[in-house]
């Protein structure tokens, strides 16, 4: 690590969300999540965890979309949500979000050559001579090209050129971290892999670090170097793919790694199946562990005392039964 | 093997009317036969806009405009042998006859189909009804419980609103409903597309234990090929409404024939890999217009000049094995 100046930083940041009658009663959606996403040398950082685990909540706080309720997100050293007036449009700039339903992401009513244009002119500021120089090659860049893009509306579009022109607009821009939430969801297996090389591509030849939100373990390893595994808003596991990958030491994570399914035809032999969860709320309530209903090493103290945060061999692993007694 | 073929699609075509006065048409389903057998999973993979809903839908019989069906019959044998036309018959001999008791259907986004106003128990009831079975309301419950138990649900769920249920919850009370009545068919489309990884393969786990022990077939449709590897007897390959190939699970993973499952098979990211895949180049074609010939020929990399002209055969290999392409044709 070298100092604040090159990296993201989310540094115990808590957000809290109403429900109930009146949304009075409050649960707490993400709990003290901090992480560190470095810039230099750009990486690609996995956001993994399942349904309502808060990891959409986590990308719009990054995004500087919502507020968090406690904690600070630390951009290059400077606190994004105490940025001076000037600075917010350079943040807008260097952040660059890219979302899961690319039919949702634009405007039906508006062409779609014109959001690549508008990140061109207004943020990398690029000259009137040259910028239909500039959008045609990163057109080109993702596989596509201004002839083929040029007047036309989002439904003329298949679902995998779509996303591929939002992955434009967002590096038309010159940012320096693009959060993609679950980019490759909605395509198709046959264009998922593309989409994927092209993120790889884009870290490799832009140096621009890439947050990857998703859910499915098998692409997050396929692509990411650094993951975060989130359950009910605590962060459970973090560190590089490779440890995590080959040794999960959380239950939760070692569950998740042994309920993925894959592509494989003798894959219904080496899955156990599980029992399913009945509660949900109940755990984002828990006094302890948020896993310990489910945790099949789950012991008296898990219910009643948060796990620390425990470092072993460069991964944090939230869990008491690494704690040093 | 003792099984026997429980429904059968003849040389189906069919379309979707966009605009009958202009005379647009979208083929959405183009010449395809598939036998479904009795005890077997049969899985219907493809990509989206492949024709996977559309043909369930007429396998269903529930084939209303705007999509009419151009060709061919879909057979339903009954346990008295006796043929039943699915295309042919009227609405309300499906709903009476047909539907539920021979074949089910779980739809897509099942977690969003159950009525927000009114209690579980309630929509149990109303099916009951609905299918013109007259049992008292005891009777109606102890069945319900019984197969509450079975899908692992708390008794509890039958007295609360479906909001009330978490995501994997409601989705277990739609299949209990689809399996009330027994069917000896079960469609299910897209089961799973809008849970975690945890809660579907818990759910996948219970209809696979059904089928196992009730010796019925599932029909699963899917595109998402981890599920068919871990879930399928047999795999029905679509691309642009054509079915492509059909094999053993085995044999569509291991030992694919058509170009496409060949390089849908090689594009697939696996647990635990890193070497860089190629997916296939170029995008699925639009069904106003398909390509002339074989509708696989922009994207392919074996394309010849007859594929460009001719729609392909379809060609029967040994085991069942069925694939449409101009490569395996003999003269």
């Amino acid at each position: 690590m070298q100092g604040n100046e090159n990296s993201l930083k989310v540094e115990s940041v808590s957000k809290y969300y109403g429900y109930g009658l009146l949304g009075l009663k409050k649960f707490k959606v993400l709990d003290k999540i901090s992480l560190g996403i470095p810039l230099k040398p750009p990486t690609i950082f996995a956001i993994v965890g399942e349904t309502g685990s808060g990891k959409t909540t986590l990308l719009r706080i990054i995004l500087r979309m919502i507020k968090p309720d406690e904690g600070v997100v630390k951009y290059k050293g400077l606190d994004v949500f105490k940025l001076p007036r000037n600075a917010v449009s350079w943040y807008r700039k260097e952040v660059q979000p890219i979302f899961q339903d690319p039919y949702e992401s634009f405007n039906p009513l508006r062409r779609v050559d014109s959001y690549i244009f508008d990140a061109a002119k207004r943020m990398a500021k690029v000259d009137k001579g040259s910028i239909e120089e500039y959008v045609d090659g990163i057109l080109r860049y993702v596989g596509l090209s201004l002839d083929r893009v040029h007047g036309k509306y989002p439904h003329e579009f298949s679902g995998g050129e779509l996303q591929r022109i939002a992955i434009a607009r967002a590096i038309a821009a010159r940012p320096t971290l693009i959060l993609a939430d679950e980019p490759v969801s909605m395509l198709d297996a046959s264009l998922r892999v593309n989409v994927l090389n092209l993120f790889k591509k884009i870290r490799d030849d832009l140096g621009t670090s890439i947050i990857y939100v998703t859910h499915d373990l098998a692409t997050a390893y396929y692509i990411a170097d650094q993951i975060a595994v989130l359950y009910r808003g605590s962060l459970v596991e973090l560190g590089s793919i490779d440890k995590v990958y080959e040794n999960p030491r959380h239950p939760y994570t070692q569950l998740l790694l042994t309920s993925i399914l894959e592509p494989d035809p003798k894959i219904s032999e080496k899955i156990k199946p599980l029992k399913l969860s009945t509660i949900e709320l109940k755990e984002f309530l828990a006094q302890g562990c948020k896993f310990a209903y489910r945790c099949p090493y789950a012991s008296k103290k898990c219910f009643e005392k948060e796990p620390p945060n425990v470092t072993i061999n460069g991964v944090i692993v939230k869990c008491h039964l690494y704690e040093k007694s | 093997m003792n099984t026997h073929i429980v429904l059968s699609a003849i040389n189906i075509s069919a379309d979707y009317i966009l605009d009958s006065k202009r005379g647009l048409y979208l083929n959405a389903i183009d010449n395809v036969s598939i036998d479904f057998r009795s005890d077997e999973v049969i899985g219907i993979a493809g990509e989206s806009g492949s024709g996977k809903s559309t043909l369930v839908k007429i396998l269903y019989g529930a084939a209303f405009p705007p999509l009419i069906i151009r060709k061919g019959k879909v057979y339903l044998f009954t346990k008295d042998n006796s043929k039943i036309d699915i295309t042919s018959i009227t609405r309300e001999e499906l709903r009476k006859n047909i539907w539920w008791k021979h074949i089910s259907y779980i739809p897509q986004n099942a977690m969003n189909v159950l009525n927000p106003v009114k209690k579980v128990k309630d929509q149990f009831i109303e099916v009951f009804k609905y299918h013109d079975e007259r049992i008292d309301a005891k009777e109606t419950i102890t069945k319900i419980k019984e197969l509450f138990m079975r899908l692992g649900l708390p008794i509890e769920a039958l007295n609360a609103y479906p909001h009330q249920l978490s995501g994997g919850m409601r989705q277990r009370v739609v299949i209990a409903l689809s399996l009330l009545f027994n069917p000896r068919i079960v469609i299910a489309d897209e089961p799973t597309t809008a849970v975690d990884v945890v809660t579907q393969l818990g759910i996948l786990n219970l209809l696979k234990d059904w089928q196992r022990n009730s010796k019925t077939t599932l029909i699963m449709v899917s595109h998402d090929m981890s599920v068919h590897a871990y879930m399928d007897d047999r795999i029905v390959v679509m691309y642009a409404g054509n079915v492509v190939e059909v094999g053993s699970k085995n044999d569509i993973f291991e030992n694919p024939m058509h170009p496409y499952t060949k390089l849908l098979i090689a594009s697939l990211i696996k647990k635990g890999e890193k070497k860089l895949k190629t997916g296939i180049a170029g995008e699925p074609p639009n069904l106003l217009n398909p390509p002339p010939g074989c509708r696989f020929h922009p994207r392919c990399p074996f394309a010849m000049d007859i594929c460009r002209r001719e729609a392909p055969p379809i060609v029967e290999l040994s085991d069942g094995k069925v694939v449409r392409c101009w490569l395996y044709a003999r003269k």
